[in-house]
C-alpha cells in the first residue's frame, strides 16, 4: 500500500482537477468550430476573418488543454516524491 | 466594395456550434493556481464568441438590415462577381461586407487566380471593365503575382497565346482610346485615371504571362506579341523585364508587323489614334535600357525605316538612339558603326514626304541631337567613323541647314562637352596635349565656317560660341589654374566668373547695348575673337584672384579703342597674342601655353583672313 500524506493527497486531487478541466476543454466543440466556418459556408472578407479567428481560437484552447496536462503531471510527480519520502520514514 | 456570401442553413449550423461552444466554455471553471492561464483562454474565447461572432451571425440570420451589410444582387458581368460565381450556391445570400478584401478571400489564392482567369477571358465580362473592377483587379494581380502557384494558375486559366492575345488586345486598345482622349483633353481626369490603372493591370498581367515554365531571363520569348495588335504588344513589352537581345528582337518584330500595315484580318489601332503609337511606346521603353537600345539599333541599322518610318514622336527616336550611342557607354567607333547607316539611309530617303501614318517629322533635328555628342567625329576625327572629311562636312551642313536643327545642335552641346571632358587635355607631366587641342581647334574652325556659310540666325551662332568658350575655359582653368585635381563639373557662366574677369567682361560683353550676340560682331568682327577674349580674360582673371598675377594684369589688354576702320577680328587676335606674350614672364610655362592654346583655339586664321 502506498504511503500517502496529506500534502500528497492534495497534490493528487489538484492534478485530477486539472486533468478533468483539460479533458473538458479538449472535448469542447470550440476546438473544431473553425472547420465549420469554411468556404462551403460563406465567402468574403468577414468570412475569412471569422474562419481565421475561430481556427486560432481552437488552437489556443488545445494548447491550453495540453499545458493543463503538463501541470497535472508535475503535481503528480511532486506527490510521488512526497510519498517516497514518507514510505522511507515509515520503513525506518 | 467587398461582398459576403453565405449559405443560410450552414451558417445557422455554425451559429449553433458557436453557441454550444460558448455554453461549454461557460461551464468550465477552476480555482487552481495552475489553471490560471487556461481559464484566461477559456474566458477570452467565450468573450470573442459572445461579443463578436454570435451577434454578427445572429444579425445575418435574423435578416437585420444594417447599413454596413446590405443585401445585394451581383451583376453577372462584374469580374468580381464572376470570380465569386463559381462558389456560389443557388440558395446563397449576398450582402455587402464592410471589411476590405475580396469575395474570394476564404478560398485559396490558387482557386481565386483560376476563377479570375476564367472571368478575364469571358468577353461578356471583360468587354469593358469598370474602374472599380480594374482597381480590384490590380490589387488581386499584385497578390497573385507574388505567389508562384497562383501565377501559374492564372496563366493557365487564361489559356494559350490566342486567349492571352484577346485579353491583352481588349486592354491595349482600351488604353489607346483613353490615351487619345487625354491628348484631346489633358484635364480629362477619368481618362488619366483609367490610363494609370490599365498600365498597372498590364504590369500585373505581364508578370503573370512571363511566369511560364522558363527559368532564365534570356531563354524565353513573349510569343503572344506575334498575335497582338502592335500597340497592345508595345504596351505589354513596356511592362516586361526582358533580356536586352530578346527586347530588341521583340521590338523589331512588333515594328515590322506595324510597317506591314495589317495581318490580313484587321487594321492596326494606333494609326487612327492621336496619342503615342506602338513605336513611341517601344522606343521610350528601349531607351531605359542602354543594352536593349543598342541591340535594337544594331537591328535597325540594317533596316532604318524601323526607326524613321514608324514613330509619331521624333523625341522617342532620339531617345532610343541616344541611349544606344551614349558616349559614356560606347566607344566612338561603335557609335559610328551604329549611326553611319542611319545617316546613309537618310541621305537616300530622308527627304521623302513623311507618311501620314508615321515617321520622323524633322530628320535634321533628330540627327542634330543624335550627332551632338560626336562633333569631333564630324570635324577633326572623321577617321573614327571611317568617312571622308567631305562627307562629314556635307552631313554637318545638311543638318544645320535647318535652323531648328542648328538650335538643337547647340542646345545638345552638353552631351558633346561631356564626351570631350573625358579627353585628357594635359599629360602626366603637365604638358598640353597638342593633338587634342588641334582637334578642338579644327572643330571650332569647321563649325565657324559652316555656321557662317549656312547663314545661321545670329542668336544660334552666338549661343554656340558662348557655350563653347565657357566650356573650354572651364577645362583649362581647372587644368592649369585651379590645379589638376580641380573639378570641371561646375558650370562656368558669367555669373560664376571671378570678380576680376567678370568686371572686365561686363564692360565688353554683357553690357553691350546691342546685346551679347549682336555686340560680338560689332566689337570684334567675329564670334571666335569674342570667345577668345572671354576665355583669355577668364583665365587671367582667375590667376589674379589666386594671387598668381598682379591685380592690374588685365589692364594691359586694351580692347576699348578699336577703330571702325580696322579689321577688328585681326586686331583683336593681334592684341590677344601680344597680351599673352606680355604675361610670359609672370606665368609658368604650362599656364602660358594654356593661354596661347586658347587664342589658337578660337582664332581661325582663315576666317580672319577672309574678314580682313
Amino acid at each position: 500500500m502506498r504511503a500517502t500524506t496529506v500534502d500528497s493527497e492534495v497534490l493528487r486531487s489538484r492534478a485530477l482537477g486539472l486533468r478533468r478541466l483539460s479533458a473538458s476543454m479538449a472535448a469542447s466543440e470550440v476546438v473544431g468550430v473553425g472547420v465549420r466556418a469554411g468556404s462551403d459556408v460563406w465567402l468574403g472578407p468577414t468570412a475569412t476573418r471569422c474562419h481565421d479567428e475561430l481556427t486560432e481560437l481552437g488552437r489556443r484552447v488545445t494548447r491550453a488543454s495540453d499545458v493543463l496536462i503538463e501541470n497535472a503531471r508535475s503535481l503528480e510527480r511532486r506527490a510521488l516524491e512526497l510519498e517516497i519520502v514518507a514510505a522511507g520514514r515509515a520503513a525506518h | 466594395m467587398s461582398f459576403l456570401g453565405y449559405d443560410r442553413e450552414l451558417l445557422n449550423a455554425l451559429f449553433d456550434a458557436m453557441r454550444r461552444s460558448s455554453d461549454e466554455l461557460a461551464a468550465l471553471d477552476s480555482a487552481d493556481p495552475q489553471a490560471v492561464d487556461a481559464m484566461h483562454v477559456v474566458r477570452s474565447s467565450r468573450l470573442l464568441l459572445d461579443q463578436e461572432w454570435l451577434p454578427l451571425l445572429g444579425g445575418l440570420l435574423a435578416c437585420v438590415a444594417l447599413d454596413e451589410r446590405r443585401p445585394v444582387r451581383l451583376d453577372p458581368t462584374d469580374l468580381r462577381a464572376a470570380a465569386f460565381a463559381g462558389h456560389q450556391r443557388e440558395r446563397w445570400q449576398i450582402v455587402t461586407d464592410p471589411l476590405p478584401g475580396t469575395v474570394m478571400s476564404t478560398v485559396s489564392l490558387v482557386d481565386e487566380a483560376r476563377a479570375i482567369g476564367a472571368g478575364l477571358i469571358d468577353p461578356s465580362i471583360t468587354g469593358e471593365l469598370t474602374m472599380d473592377e480594374l482597381t480590384w483587379l490590380v490589387d488581386r494581380l499584385h497578390v497573385i503575382a507574388a505567389d508562384p502557384m497562383a501565377r501559374r494558375a492564372l496563366r493557365d486559366s487564361i489559356g494559350g497565346d490566342d486567349q492571352w492575345a484577346d485579353l491583352l488586345d481588349r486592354l491595349g486598345l482600351d488604353r489607346l482610346e483613353h490615351a487619345g482622349r487625354l491628348l484631346d483633353d489633358p484635364e480629362n481626369r477619368a481618362s488619366a485615371d483609367r490610363l494609370s490603372v490599365l498600365d498597372r493591370v498590364s504590369a500585373g498581367l505581364a508578370i503573370v504571362y512571363s511566369s511560364g515554365p522558363h527559368t532564365a531571363r534570356g531563354g524565353w520569348y513573349p510569343t503572344v506579341i506575334g498575335l497582338l495588335d502592335p500597340y497592345s504588344a508595345a504596351v505589354l513589352l513596356a511592362q516586361m523585364d526582358l533580356d536586352p537581345d530578346v527586347a530588341a528582337t521583340a521590338a523589331t518584330q512588333v515594328l515590322t508587323r506595324w510597317l506591314e500595315g495589317n495581318d490580313g484580318r484587321r487594321m492596326w489601332g494606333d494609326p487612327w489614334s492621336a496619342g503615342d503609337n506602338a513605336a513611341d511606346v517601344l522606343f521610350r521603353w528601349l531607351a531605359t535600357d542602354a543594352a536593349a537600345a543598342r541591340a535594337f539599333v544594331e537591328r535597325a541599322r540594317r533596316r532604318p525605316e524601323l526607326l524613321f518610318r514608324t514613330t509619331y514622336d521624333d523625341a522617342s527616336v532620339v531617345a532610343v538612339v541616344a541611349a544606344a550611342t551614349d558616349p559614356d557607354q560606347v566607344a566612338a567607333d561603335v557609335a559610328g558603326w551604329l549611326i553611319m547607316p542611319l545617316i546613309d539611309w537618310n541621305a537616300a530617303h530622308g527627304m521623302l514626304t513623311v507618311p501620314t501614318d508615321g515617321g520622323v517629322h524633322n530628320m535634321r533635328v533628330v540627327l542634330a541631337t543624335i550627332l551632338a555628342p560626336w562633333l569631333l567625329q564630324l570635324t577633326a576625327r572623321t577617321d573614327d567613323w571611317s568617312w571622308s572629311p567631305r562627307a562629314a562636312d556635307a552631313t554637318l551642313r545638311w543638318v544645320i541647314e535647318d535652323e531648328h536643327a542648328a538650335t538643337r545642335l547647340v542646345a545638345s552641346m552638353g552631351a558633346w562637352q561631356q564626351n570631350l571632358a573625358a579627353t585628357p587635355f594635359v599629360d602626366d607631366a603637365g604638358r598640353l596635349n597638342d593633338a587634342v587641342l588641334h582637334d578642338l581647334a579644327q572643330l571650332f574652325a569647321k563649325l565657324q565656317v559652316a555656321f557662317r556659310d549656312e547663314e545661321l540666325a545670329d542668336a544660334v551662332a552666338a549661343a554656340f560660341w558662348r557655350d563653347a568658350s565657357f566650356f573650354v575655359v572651364q577645362i583649362l582653368v581647372s587644368a592649369f589654374v585651379a590645379g589638376p585635381a580641380a573639378s570641371i563639373a561646375a558650370d562656368l557662366t558669367f555669373a560664376t566668373l571671378g570678380a576680376v574677369a567678370g568686371t572686365f567682361l561686363d564692360d565688353l560683353v554683357t553690357q553691350s547695348p546691342a546685346g551679347p550676340s549682336d555686340g560680338a560682331s560689332a566689337r570684334f568682327g567675329s564670334r571666335a575673337a569674342d570667345t577668345a577674349v572671354i576665355a583669355v580674360v577668364s583665365i587671367v582673371g582667375q590667376l589674379v584672384q589666386n594671387g598668381r598675377l598682379p591685380a592690374d594684369a588685365l589692364d594691359a589688354l586694351r580692347l576699348g579703342d578699336l577703330d571702325d576702320d580696322e579689321c577688328t577680328a585681326g586686331v583683336v587676335d593681334e592684341r590677344l597674342r601680344e597680351f599673352v606674350h606680355g604675361l610670359s614672364d609672370s606665368t609658368d610655362a604650362a599656364t602660358h601655353n594654356a593661354l596661347v592654346a586658347v587664342v589658337n583655339l578660337f582664332s581661325n586664321p582663315l576666317s580672319i583672313e577672309q574678314q580682313c
